[in-house]
């Protein structure tokens, strides 16, 4: 029997952005659900049950690093990879403090982000 | 003519304008507003219309970037961004430019070898020239992107003339391309840009490597007062770690 398809809950409110990652996931036969704000994020993330999180670090409503936040103090124990275009230490230590699993810096090459999230989707 | 209108006018400024001058007045300023209004309804329709046409163009464009991400093969990608139609290559750029702004790598590659084959690096170097500072951003962006020698001296010609919010998308572009050319004239910019400005303008010309950090440093003697001490260390931090790096 083959292993169910991986799933992927992904926060980013950039349209593009979102879009290259549907491809992305998309070539990986991954499935992804895609929203454009953190807010409800425990909520998806409970009814969704994914593999591994994507998050992006500014979005409208609650930040990348409050949905982290809130996601570890619910339990969500699955590997959340922030997403950021900010790379000032204090930023990438905020995002360390919350919870994320592993932070690639925008704009990204595809091939990090697939070496980022091989282990916790295809190991 | 002259003189009725005349007296009119001195009437009014005397305040004690005629019946008729009162009507009149009210009848021009009823046709001006109402001639204003229906330029905005114009201009709105036109910029909805424009805004329609260019989107329902895209759409025929965009599944070349899930081309790019699905590594199609390069003959392909290029055939699905050659422009169509008359006036189709800016919406080509728009749509590639989009892609490109978010990431790095292979399919950023990719987008900038189509873009220079399909001849959009001339397209942008003429839109430097344009009258519209949408457009002469836009073109500078792109050209950032394409990371053509050819553009740094166009580029480094208008950091002289425009606004300062232009010349640091000039300066973006210069960074992106990374020609060392032009260095000095980043550095005399950041000499004077505002304080808040120069960590930003500082990461660019970081972007030069080493002779990037020559610069920085020469930037921080000459503006010490500029560089807050906290944001100072970092940047010698990070400087000694590149230095450790190479």
């Amino acid at each position: 029997m083959s292993d169910p398809k991986k799933k992927v809950l992904i926060f980013e409110d950039n349209s593009s952005i979102q879009t290259l990652l549907k491809f992305f996931f998309q070539k990986r036969g991954v499935e992804a659900s895609i929203h454009g704000d953190g807010s409800d994020a425990v909520a998806l993330a409970l009814a969704f049950s994914p593999d591994l999180i994507i998050m992006d670090y500014i979005m409208p409503g609650k930040d990348g690093v409050e949905a982290v936040t809130d996601l570890r103090q619910a339990g969500f124990s699955k590997p959340i990879v922030m997403l950021t275009s900010k790379s000032f230490p204090a930023d990438l230590e905020r995002v360390r403090a919350a919870g994320a699993t592993a932070c690639l810096l925008k704009p990204f090459d595809p091939a990090q982000l697939d070496a980022a999230i091989q282990p916790y989707l295809f190991a | 003519m002259i003189e009725p209108l005349r007296l009119a006018i001195l009437a009014a400024i005397e305040g004690r304008p005629s019946m008729g001058v009162v009507i009149l007045a009210s009848i021009a300023l009823f046709f001006l507003v109402l001639a204003m209004a229906v330029y905005l309804i114009f201009l709105r329709a036109w910029h909805r219309l424009r805004h329609d046409y260019r989107r329902s163009r895209a759409v025929l464009y965009e599944p070349a970037v899930e081309m790019v991400l699905m590594d199609e093969p390069y003959e392909k990608i290029r055939e699905a961004l050659r422009p169509r139609r008359r006036g189709d290559a800016d919406i080509v750029q728009e749509v590639v430019t989009q892609a490109m702004r978010h990431l790095q790598g292979p399919p950023f590659e990719t987008f900038r070898r189509v873009s220079l084959e399909l001849g959009f690096l001339r397209d942008n170097l003429e839109a430097l020239k344009s009258w519209d500072r949408h457009r002469r951003g836009h073109a500078m962006e792109r050209l950032g992107f394409l990371r053509s020698s050819q553009a740094v001296d166009p580029l480094v010609a208008l950091m002289d003339r425009e606004s300062l919010e232009m010349k640091l998308v000039a300066m973006r572009a210069l960074a992106a391309i990374g020609d060392p050319r032009a260095l000095p004239p980043l550095v005399a910019a950041a000499l004077q840009v505002p304080p808040g400005l120069l960590p930003r303008l500082t990461s660019m010309i970081l972007e030069f490597g080493p002779p990037g950090r020559e610069a920085v440093l020469e930037l921080i003697n000459r503006r010490p007062g500029a560089f807050p001490t906290s944001a100072t260390r970092d940047l010698l931090r990070e400087l000694a770690q590149d230095w450790g790096a190479s």
